[in-house]
C-alpha cells in the first residue's frame, strides 16, 4: 500500500536570489526610490545647467520631474518588477515553477500583501487598503476646506495652503475614485466570476497596484515643493506659472493614467480570452460587463491624459509653449485634451458602481435581474457616448458657438442609457420583498443619490442654464452626488457585502445601521446645501465668498463635519471588525447564487480545483440554481 | 451536460500558462489592444498639431526662418525601420512554416541589428533638427511627437531584442503568435513614423 | 390583491398630486439668476423648465422605490409570473427608452432654438474695429472686460477707450462684452445678468446681453486663476439710467485724461509683456 503522495513537493531547495529579493522588496523599493530620485534629480539639473545655464538648475523642474520618474522606476525595480523583463532581455529561461509559486503567494502569510504578488485576490485586498487610504487622506483635506469656508473671509488657511488643500483633496479623491470599485472588487472577483484561475497578465496586474503608492506619495510631496494652485484640472497657463509643486501633480496623475490604461488592458484580455468553457459573453455576470466597458474607457482615454501631461511637463521644464498663448500655444489645447480624457474618466468612476449595484440587487430582492441585456446595452451605450461629450466642460470657454448645440445634444443623450440602470433596478424590485440588510440600504441610497446627481447633470448639460451654473458649487454638488453619493456608497455597500468572502470575517453590526443613516443624512445635508449655494452664485475653489452665502456654507460645513465623522465611523467599524474582533462569517451569509459565493472561504489559491464548464447567469432566484456547480477534486496524486 | 473537471497535472496544480500570460489568443488580442491605445495616443498629438497649426496663436506656429528637419536624413530614418520590419516579417513567415530553428538565427541577428540601428539613426536625426525651442509651437509639437515615436521604437525594440535573445540562446523559442505580434507593433510604429514625417515635412 | 391594488392607486394618486403641486410651485417660484437681463430671464426660464420636467420624473422614480420598500412588504404580490417576465419585458423596456429619448430630444431641440434665437452667449468675436457711439439701443455697446491676476478692468472703446475699475452699464442697451485676459484663464461672471465668459489670454470671448433692471450687482471671477481667485470679486457693478451713464462716462473720461497716453491702444487682445513662460 503506497503512502499517499503529498499534493505538492515541499519547497525544500534553498530560496533563489530572486525569491530573497522579493521578500525584501518593499525595503529595497524604498531604498532604490531614494537612489533613483537623487540620480534623476542630478541628471535633470545637469541637463538644465548645460542647455539653459540656469543658476537655479538644482531647483529646476527638469530635475524634479526626472527625479520623480527615476524614483518610481527605482521603486518598481526594488519591488522586483524588472526581474522578468531583464531576464527575457538577457535571454534567460522563464522563471521556475517554485519562483512562480512563491510570487503567487503560496506558502506566504501576511507578507504576501506587502510585496509583489501575482494572486489577483491578494492584489484586490491591496487595492482595498490603498483606496481607503486615499479616501481618508482626501477626506481630511475636505474637513480643512469646510472649516475654512465657515467664514466668508480667510480664517484657518492662507491663500496658498487653501488652494493646495483643494488640489490635494480633489486629486486624492480622483486617484481613489478611478479604481474604487475595479481595484478591490474587479481584481478580486472578475477572474472568479468568469471561471478563470488567474488574470491574463498577473505580473501586470501587480504593477497596476504598485503604481499607486508612488503616485500618492509623489502627489503628497507637493507640500514640500510649494503646493499647486490649479485644482485637479490643472488648467494651463496657470499650471505653467506654478512653483515646483505642480510637478508632483503632473507625475502623480500621469502614473495613475498609466495604471488605469494597463489595468484596462489586463481586464479586457482576461474577460475575452480566459473565460471558462461554457461561459459565453451573455452568461457573464453584469459586474463583469461593467468592468469590461470601463476597461475600454480606461485603455482608450488614458493616452490623452498622458499626452497632455507630457506636453505640460515639457512646457515647465524646457520652456516650450504648448499652452502659452504668446508663444503659439493655447489654453484650449489643454482643456480639450484634458477633458477628452476627463469625461470618460468620470464614467470610469461610475460604470463599475452600476455593475456592482446591479450585481448585489438580485441577492437582496431575491429576484432575477430584470433586463440583463438592456442593462448591458445601457452600460455599453454610456461608454460609447462618453467619448462624444467632453466639450460640455468648455461651454463658457469661448469655443465656437456652433459647437455647443451638438455637445448639448450628446450630453443630454447620455441620460438615456444611464436611465436604463434605473429601469433595470425598478424591474428587479418590481415584485420583490427586499431584505433590509446593510448592503441593501447602501443600494437604496445609491439610487436616491444618483437620481439627484443625474438630474443636476441635466441642468448642466443645457447651455443656457450652464451659463449660470458652470464653475459654481452646483457643479461641485453634482459630481459629489454622482461620485461620493453613488460610487463611494457603492464601495461601502460592496465592502460590507464582500468582506465575508474576501476575509471570512463578518462586518455586520448594529453600529453599521446607525452609520448608514448618519452618512446618508449628513451627505445629503452637506450637498443639498451646496446645490443651493451654487445656484445662488458661489464660484468653486474660492477662499472668500459673498456674505449672503454664509448661512448656507455654515450649514454645509456642519453637515460635512458630521459626514466626516460618519465616514470615519465606517473605517473604525471596518478596522475593529476585520482586525480586532474577527467574528467568522457564515459561508454564504447573503445566500447569493453567484459563483464566488459557492467557493469555499478562503478561496483556494487558484480559485477552482476543477473549472466548471456548465454556467448560467447567477440571478436564478426563482429556481435557486447557482451560477455553476463547484466540484471539489481530491488531491491529484492520492494513492490507489 | 455533465461537468468535465479540468484537473491540473503539475505538482503545484498549475500550468506554465496559468502563471504567466494566457495562451495564444490572449497574446494576439493584447497586441491589438495595444495598437488601439497607441492610436488614441497618436491622435492626441495629431490633434495638438493640427489645432495649433489651424489657430496659429500669436502668429507663432511657424515663424519665418524655421525649417523642417533635414529631408534625406529623415527619409533614411524611415527606411531603416522598414528593413527591420522586412526582417521581422521574414522571421514570422519562417516560424509559421516551421523552418529549422538555426536557419532563422541569421534573420534574427539581422533584425536585431536593424532595430538597434533604427533607434540610433532616429536619435541622431533628432540631434540634427537644430531648432531653438523658443521659436514657436511647430517646433514644440514636432519635437515631442518625434520623441514619442522614438520612445515607442525603443520599447518595442527592447521587446524584440528579448524575443531574439530568448530564441538564439535556446531558452524560449519564438512562437508564430509572438512573431506576428512583433510584426503588428513594428509596422504600426513605422507607419506612424511615416505619417509624422509627412506632416512635419509638408504640412507646416 | 385588492389591498395591493388600492395601495398602488393611492401611491399613484399621491405621486400625481405631489408632482402637480411641485410643478405649480416651481413654475411660480422666482428662479435664479433672476430677471435683470434678457439672458438672465432666458436662463431662469430654462432652469424653471428643466425643474418642472425633472420633478415629476424624479418623484416617479422615488415612488417606485417607495413601492418596493413599503407596498411590496405590506401587501405582497400574489400569483405566479412566468420566468421570462421576471427577467424582462421588451414592451416596458421599449416604452421607457422611447419616452426618455423623446424627453431628451425635446430638451435638446428647445435648447438649440433658444441658443440660436437669443444668442445669449457668444464665441470668438468677428468684430474687428470698435464701434462708434451707438445711435440706437439695438446696436450693441462694446464693453471690454480685461481680467488679470487678480482684478477686472473695463474699457469702453466707444468713449475713447477709457479704462475703468468699476463696471457701469446703461439699462435697456444691448451690451457686447469682449472678455480677455492678460495672464492666465479667468472667467467674467456677472451673476445677475446671467453672463459667464471665460477670459483666456490672447483670446476675445464675446457675450451679448441687454440689462433690463437698474441696480448694484456683484461681479466675480468664475475660473480658478491662482492664489487670490476667491478675492477677485466686487459688489460695485451698476446698471444705471442712460443719463446717469453718460454722466459717469464724462466723469471717468476726466479722471482718465492724464493717463490715457500711457494706456495701450484699444485692441481685442493684448500680449502680456513680458510673455509668461513656464517654470
Amino acid at each position: 500500500m503506497d503512502a499517499v503522495a503529498p499534493a505538492r513537493p515541499a519547497l525544500s531547495p534553498p530560496p533563489s536570489l530572486s525569491r530573497r529579493l522579493h521578500e525584501w522588496g518593499l525595503l529595497l523599493g524604498v531604498v532604490l526610490a531614494i537612489v533613483g530620485f537623487v540620480v534623476g534629480w542630478g541628471i535633470g539639473s545637469v541637463a538644465i545647467a548645460f542647455t539653459q545655464g540656469k543658476d537655479n538648475s538644482l531647483g529646476s523642474d527638469a530635475g524634479i520631474l526626472l527625479g520623480y520618474a527615476l524614483s518610481t522606476v527605482g521603486f518598481l525595480a526594488g519591488m522586483g518588477f524588472l526581474n522578468y523583463p531583464i531576464g527575457r532581455l538577457l535571454g534567460r529561461p522563464r522563471p521556475s515553477e517554485e519562483d512562480n509559486a512563491y510570487l503567487h503567494g503560496e506558502g506566504g502569510g501576511l507578507s504576501k500583501y506587502f510585496r509583489m504578488t501575482t494572486d489577483h485576490k491578494v492584489i484586490g485586498m491591496q487595492y482595498l487598503v490603498m483606496i481607503l487610504a486615499f479616501l481618508f487622506l482626501g477626506g481630511l483635506g475636505a474637513m480643512f476646506i469646510r472649516s475654512e469656508l465657515l467664514t466668508p473671509a480667510p480664517s484657518v488657511a492662507t491663500a496658498e495652503s487653501y488652494l493646495t488643500l483643494v488640489g490635494l483633496h480633489s486629486t486624492l479623491m480622483i486617484f481613489m475614485a478611478s479604481t474604487a470599485i475595479i481595484g478591490p472588487f474587479g481584481n478580486y472577483f472578475v477572474p472568479i466570476m468568469i471561471g478563470s484561475r488567474n488574470m491574463a497578465f498577473p505580473r501586470l496586474e501587480a504593477l497596476t497596484f504598485w503604481l499607486l503608492p508612488p503616485a500618492g506619495i509623489i502627489l503628497l510631496s507637493t507640500v514640500f515643493l510649494g503646493g499647486f494652485a490649479t485644482g485637479w484640472t490643472g488648467y494651463a497657463p496657470l499650471s505653467n506659472e506654478n512653483v515646483a509643486g505642480m510637478d508632483s501633480y503632473l507625475v502623480g496623475f500621469g502614473l495613475i493614467g498609466l495604471s488605469i490604461a494597463l489595468s484596462g488592458l489586463n481586464m479586457i484580455a482576461t474577460i475575452f480570452t480566459k473565460r471558462a468553457p461554457g461561459m459565453s459573453l451573455t452568461k457573464m455576470p453584469i459586474f463583469v460587463w461593467s468592468v469590461l466597458v470601463t476597461s475600454f474607457l480606461g485603455l482608450l482615454a488614458a493616452p490623452a491624459l498622458i499626452g497632455a501631461v507630457l506636453m505640460e511637463t515639457i512646457d515647465r521644464s524646457y520652456q516650450t509653449t504648448f499652452f502659452v498663448p504668446a508663444g503659439g500655444g493655447s489654453p484650449y489645447l489643454w482643456e480639450n485634451l484634458f477633458w477628452f480624457f476627463g469625461h470618460p474618466e468620470v464614467y470610469i468612476f461610475i460604470v463599475p458602481a452600476f455593475g456592482l449595484i446591479m450585481e448585489m440587487l438580485p441577492v437582496f430582492t431575491r429576484r432575477p435581474l430584470w433586463g440583463y441585456r438592456v442593462g448591458v446595452g445601457g452600460m455599453v451605450g454610456v461608454g460609447l457616448l462618453s467619448f462624444m461629450v467632453w466639450q460640455h466642460h468648455l461651454f463658457t470657454s469661448g469655443i465656437a458657438p456652433a459647437l455647443r448645440p451638438f455637445y448639448m445634444f450628446s450630453t443630454e443623450m447620455i441620460s438615456v442609457p444611464t436611465g436604463i440602470i434605473f429601469l433595470v433596478a425598478l424591474g428587479t424590485m418590481w415584485r420583490a420583498q427586499v431584505r433590509f440588510t446593510i448592503p441593501m440600504l447602501f443600494i437604496f441610497a445609491f439610487f436616491f443619490n444618483f437620481l439627484i446627481g443625474g438630474f443636476t447633470g441635466v441642468f448642466l448639460s443645457d447651455v443656457p442654464s450652464d451659463f449660470t451654473l458652470h464653475a459654481s458649487y452646483f457643479v461641485q454638488a453634482h459630481f459629489h452626488y454622482t461620485i461620493m453619493g453613488s460610487e463611494v456608497f457603492a464601495l461601502m455597500g460592496g465592502i460590507v457585502y464582500y468582506l465575508p468572502k474576501m476575509t471570512g470575517i463578518t462586518m455586520d453590526t448594529r453600529w453599521l445601521k446607525f452609520q448608514f443613516w448618519a452618512v446618508f443624512l449628513t451627505f445629503n445635508g452637506t450637498f443639498l446645501s451646496l446645490v443651493a449655494v451654487g445656484i445662488l452664485g458661489m464660484p468653486r475653489r474660492v477662499i472668500s465668498y459673498a456674505a449672503y452665502l454664509q448661512p448656507l456654507n455654515v450649514s454645509a460645513s456642519l453637515f460635512a463635519f458630521g459626514l466626516g465623522a460618519s465616514m470615519s465611523l465606517f473605517l473604525g467599524i471596518l478596522i475593529w471588525k476585520a482586525i480586532f474582533q474577527r467574528v467568522p462569517a457564515a459561508a454564504n451569509p447573503w445566500e447569493s447564487l453567484g459563483i464566488e459565493w459557492q467557493l469555499p472561504t478562503p478561496v483556494p489559491v487558484f480559485n477552482f480545483d476543477a473549472v466548471p464548464t456548465s454556467w448560467s447567469l447567477p440571478y436564478d432566484y426563482d429556481t435557486g440554481k447557482p451560477a455553476a456547480q463547484i466540484i471539489s477534486v481530491a488531491p491529484a496524486l492520492s494513492g490507489a | 451536460m455533465s461537468d468535465v473537471p479540468i484537473v491540473p497535472e503539475s505538482p503545484t496544480g498549475l500550468t506554465v500558462t496559468d502563471h504567466v500570460a494566457g495562451g495564444d489568443q490572449t497574446f494576439s488580442l493584447t497586441s491589438r489592444l495595444v495598437l488601439a491605445a497607441n492610436t488614441t495616443l497618436q491622435l492626441t498629438f495629431l490633434f495638438a498639431y493640427l489645432y495649433l497649426r489651424a489657430n496659429n496663436f500669436g502668429g507663432m506656429w511657424h515663424p519665418s526662418g524655421v525649417s523642417a528637419p533635414p529631408e534625406v536624413l529623415a527619409l533614411v530614418a524611415l527606411l531603416v525601420p522598414v528593413v527591420a520590419l522586412v526582417a521581422i516579417w521574414a522571421i514570422s513567415m519562417a516560424v509559421a512554416r516551421g523552418t529549422a530553428t538555426r536557419a532563422i538565427n541569421g534573420l534574427l541577428w539581422l533584425a536585431l541589428a536593424f532595430v538597434v540601428l533604427t533607434v540610433a539613426v532616429r536619435i541622431f536625426l533628432m540631434y540634427q533638427f537644430g531648432w531653438d525651442i523658443r521659436n514657436g509651437t511647430y517646433i514644440d509639437i514636432s519635437t515631442v511627437w518625434y520623441g514619442v515615436i522614438l520612445s515607442e521604437f525603443i520599447i518595442i525594440g527592447l521587446w524584440t531584442i528579448s524575443l531574439v535573445m530568448g530564441h538564439v540562446r535556446g531558452t524560449t523559442p519564438i512562437t508564430s503568435i509572438q512573431a506576428r505580434a512583433v510584426v503588428e507593433q513594428w509596422s504600426y510604429i513605422t507607419v506612424a513614423a511615416f505619417a509624422v514625417y509627412a506632416l512635419v515635412e509638408f504640412v507646416t | 390583491m385588492g389591498n395591493r391594488a388600492t395601495s398602488i392607486r393611492a401611491l399613484i394618486a399621491t405621486w400625481f398630486i405631489l408632482a402637480v403641486a411641485g410643478d405649480i410651485g416651481l413654475a411660480l417660484a422666482p428662479m435664479p439668476p433672476g430677471q435683470a437681463s434678457n439672458a438672465a430671464s432666458d436662463e431662469s426660464f430654462v432652469i424653471k423648465l428643466l425643474a418642472v420636467i425633472a420633478w415629476p420624473v424624479f418623484s416617479a422614480v422615488l415612488a417606485g422605490l417607495f413601492f418596493t420598500l413599503v407596498i411590496n412588504h405590506r401587501t405582497p404580490p400574489q400569483g405566479e409570473v412566468s420566468s421570462a417576465e421576471l427577467r424582462g419585458n421588451p414592451r416596458v423596456q421599449t416604452i421607457w427608452i422611447a419616452s426618455t429619448l423623446v424627453i431628451v430630444l425635446s430638451l435638446a431641440v428647445y435648447g438649440t432654438i433658444a441658443l440660436a434665437q437669443d444668442q445669449p452667449g457668444g464665441g470668438i468675436s468677428t468684430v474687428s474695429a470698435p464701434l462708434a457711439n451707438p445711435t440706437s439701443t439695438d446696436q450693441p455697446l462694446e464693453v471690454q472686460v480685461i481680467a488679470q491676476q487678480w482684478w477686472f478692468t473695463y474699457r469702453y472703446p466707444s468713449y475713447g477707450g477709457i479704462e475703468t475699475a468699476q463696471l457701469v452699464l446703461p439699462v435697456n442697451q444691448k451690451i457686447q462684452f469682449h472678455v480677455t485676459s492678460l495672464d492666465v484663464t479667468h472667467a467674467f461672471w456677472f451673476y445677475a445678468l446671467g453672463v459667464k465668459a471665460d477670459a483666456v489670454p490672447l483670446n476675445d470671448n464675446v457675450f451679448t446681453v441687454t440689462p433690463t433692471q437698474i441696480g448694484t450687482f456683484r461681479v466675480q471671477c468664475g475660473e480658478l486663476c491662482g492664489l487670490w481667485h476667491g478675492n477677485m470679486a466686487d459688489n460695485t457693478a451698476m446698471v444705471v439710467s442712460p443719463s446717469d451713464f453718460a454722466a459717469w462716462i464724462q466723469q471717468q473720461t476726466a479722471l482718465d485724461a492724464p493717463v490715457m497716453k500711457f494706456l495701450p491702444p484699444y485692441s481685442h487682445t493684448y500680449v502680456p509683456s513680458p510673455p509668461i513662460y513656464a517654470g
